[in-house]
């Protein structure tokens, strides 16, 4: 490092500064570097090492009941129907909306029957929205 | 394993159906289904009109109307 010997004190602050800066970032260099040998070295060993804690740890805390699950949202829109199995809902086609309640959710459509009682088969892949309908206006 | 709309379909042939396209409604009687292709003979009146063939992919949705 030259720095040179005659340093004003606005300037000198600066200039210790990024020293210090240089120096955490050598630091932090050695350290990844240490972690990487002691990852390559030590491989073996680790995985061992965890799962022993963690068993440890787990019956020390019988307070914890198990956790309510969460909620499983579906992810196509055939898992969401079968969610609304006998429910009321409206979905929206290129053509037109209908609303009725789900009665079957097929292969590649959906079985609904209107308030009417008119029964319709949708094709999912036309399905472009699905709302459900709150009962008991 | 569950049924396709084709197969649901092809256990419906001669039943009066209304079909929506993306921009088109057909009514009539279904008369054949087949692969990807399903027919059905339009009605106005008593007389029967033309024959449209449907591709089942065009299809948004299909009602069975009450009589």
């Amino acid at each position: 490092m030259g720095i040179g010997p005659a340093i004003t004190g606005g300037v000198f602050s600066l200039l210790n500064s990024a020293m210090d800066d240089l120096l955490a970032i050598n630091t932090q260099q050695h350290c990844h570097n240490h972690n990487h040998h002691h990852n390559h070295q030590h491989k073996p060993h680790k995985p061992h090492k965890h799962p022993r804690r963690r068993h440890r740890r787990n019956p020390s805390s019988p307070a914890n009941p198990p956790t309510i699950p969460a909620p499983i949202i579906p992810a196509t829109i055939r898992g969401l129907l079968s969610d609304l199995l006998n429910e009321q809902i409206q979905i929206t086609t290129p053509f037109t909306t209908l609303t009725g309640t789900v009665i079957s959710v097929e292969m590649d459509y959906v079985a609904m029957v209107e308030p009417g009682g008119e029964l319709y088969f949708v094709r999912l892949d036309k399905i472009n929205t699905v709302t459900r309908v709150t009962r008991g206006v | 394993m569950l049924p396709f709309l084709v197969q649901e379909l092809a256990r419906r042939i001669g039943e009066r159906v209304e079909i929506a396209l993306d921009e088109t409604y057909i009514e009539g009687v279904l008369s054949a289904v087949s692969g990807d292709l399903i027919t059905v003979v339009s009605t106005s009146g008593y007389a029967a009109g033309p024959v449209t063939n449907i591709a089942v992919d065009a299809i948004n949705y299909i009602s069975f109307p009450q009589d």
